[in-house]
């Protein structure tokens, strides 16, 4: 550790040294766990091989808890389509039409493509949907007995929906938002967006069975 | 004077005790002042109605950031790079008036002017790099309601007509440095200058009819109740800045969008 210490002040000096640096040196982000903090560092998604393409959702590099409390990030979806829906559970009346949108699509495709198909559900209220909150909704919602839905920070939540466009308020106990249903392909692109409550299903069952042809 | 940033890890203490000889110098903007806690009432409230918003002491940078501060977070930060950063967080024109990858400029003198051409995903980066955050909506509209004098410009009859005719002026070929006009009263410059600032909450602006005719939702957006009827022209420019917010993408950059940071006050 002390190597490392020294290391840091070594590169600072050198940086200072330089013409035109900002200050901002001592404000840096946290060093996520790994040493390599240089101006060169890269983490996995940089690295050529691996790296989504550009408009890929798998970007957002952020952990999420599953409402089994295990930690996942959007990348580990990659590979299946993805239905991926934001709403918040204590939501009474427009989400319940959301998860009957979401159903009617699970339904719509074969045993085999549902199998394929990852469905994933955010929430835009992680404060009170925490990860037991949402086993419980799992629970109640018996079609959704082969979703993932998950619990991040306000930050990956505002950052997940500004990639996908939708918009959300908090107003009092409630939210407003906009309602969206999401197609992913497998490498996290954004294949087929379904816009507003109830909308027809034959254009996203068209966008998964897509993706599943490209596997 | 310097706002107090808390060290965010061991490695940062260690580097802040001996780090008073590489603070940056105030020209970059880098420099934050502390904006006391209030409550008003916004210049434009899409609810239509004349809702209080309370904000909490926070900090916000004293000018726009500048084409120097970004640099260094590009050049730290190779993620966000023009030639690097993903398509899914920002569009085509991403640092487009940038002579590289790591030079905004041949000319050093361009570094004073703000940043533009840079998205809502490319100024939260480096608003979290440099310790801080984009302010809210509710933070950026009370801190730009203060006059030269006041803390509420609508004291200040001068004050509104300086803002207005900014709005009629026309835009300049080659963007002026940032922090050269007047502050106000907080000691901030260029709220109503130079560019379109990006804030966090950019994005709540949500209609509240899923159509987006719906009659009820127009009538809010475009009357504004309370705020609407007076003949307060303030309001004006409050109604600019919201309609432009609420048009924006956050994938989305201009050559008149450029931000600030913020930090919670304590």
């Amino acid at each position: 550790m002390h190597r490392f210490y020294a290391l840091m002040l070594a590169l600072l000096f050198m940086a200072v040294a330089a013409p035109r640096t900002a200050g901002a040196h001592d404000e840096h982000h946290h060093h996520h766990g790994a040493a390599a903090t240089t101006a060169s560092e890269s983490d996995d998604l940089d690295a050529e091989a691996s790296a989504p393409p550009g408009g890929s959702v798998y970007w957002l590099d952020g952990t999420w808890m599953t409402d089994a409390g295990a930690p996942v990030r959007l990348r580990d979806f990659e590979g299946k389509p993805v239905v991926l829906t934001l709403l918040y559970t204590s939501c009474k009346q427009v989400c319940p039409i959301l998860v009957e949108d979401v159903k009617r699509i699970q339904q719509a495709v074969t045993e085999n493509e549902r199998a394929a198909t990852a469905f994933v559900v955010v929430t835009i209220d992680p404060e009170r949907d925490t990860p037991a909150a949402l086993a419980a909704f799992k629970k109640k919602t018996p079609a959704a007995k082969a979703w993932t839905f998950l619990n991040g920070s306000p930050d990956q939540v505002l950052e997940l929906a500004s990639v996908l466009g939708v918009r959300y308020r908090k107003a009092g106990a409630e939210f407003v938002h906009s309602n969206k249903i999401t197609v992913l392909d497998a490498k996290g692109e954004i294949a087929h967006q379904a816009v507003g409550l109830r909308a027809p299903v034959a254009d996203t069952i068209k966008a998964i069975r897509k993706v599943l042809d490209l596997q | 004077m310097f706002a107090i940033r808390k060290p965010a890890s061991t490695l940062a203490a260690v580097l802040a005790a001996a780090g008073v000889f590489f603070m940056a110098p105030h020209a970059q903007g880098a420099e934050r002042v502390r904006v006391p806690a209030g409550a008003f009432t916004p210049l434009y409230n899409p609810e239509g109605t004349a809702a209080t918003l309370a904000v909490a002491a926070f900090y916000l940078d004293r000018t726009p950031v500048t084409k120097a501060a970004f640099e260094a977070f590009v050049r730290a930060v190779p993620r966000w790079r023009k030639s690097a950063a993903p398509a899914v967080f920002r569009d085509g024109n991403y640092l487009k008036d940038w002579a590289g990858d790591e030079t905004y400029s041949a000319s050093a003198s361009a570094g004073a002017q703000p940043v533009v051409n840079v998205s809502w995903f490319a100024a939260r980066a480096y608003c979290k790099w440099a310790g801080g955050r984009l302010p809210t909506t509710a933070e950026w509209e009370y801190a730009a309601l203060a006059g030269y004098r006041e803390r509420d410009a609508r004291r200040e009859p001068g004050y509104r007509d300086d803002v207005l005719r900014w709005y009629v002026t026309p835009a300049e070929a080659t963007l002026p440095a940032v922090g050269r006009g007047r502050p106000n009263a907080y000691g901030l410059y260029d709220l109503h200058t130079l560019v379109w600032e990006w804030v966090e909450d950019f994005n709540t602006a949500v209609s509240t009819g899923d159509n987006r005719s719906d009659s009820d939702s127009e009538r809010n957006l475009f009357c504004g109740g309370a705020a609407g009827m007076s003949t307060d022209r303030s309001d004006y420019a409050a109604y600019m800045r919201f309609a432009m917010r609420s048009s924006l993408l956050p994938s989305y950059t201009g050559q008149n969008v450029g931000f600030r940071c913020a930090a919670d006050g304590e």
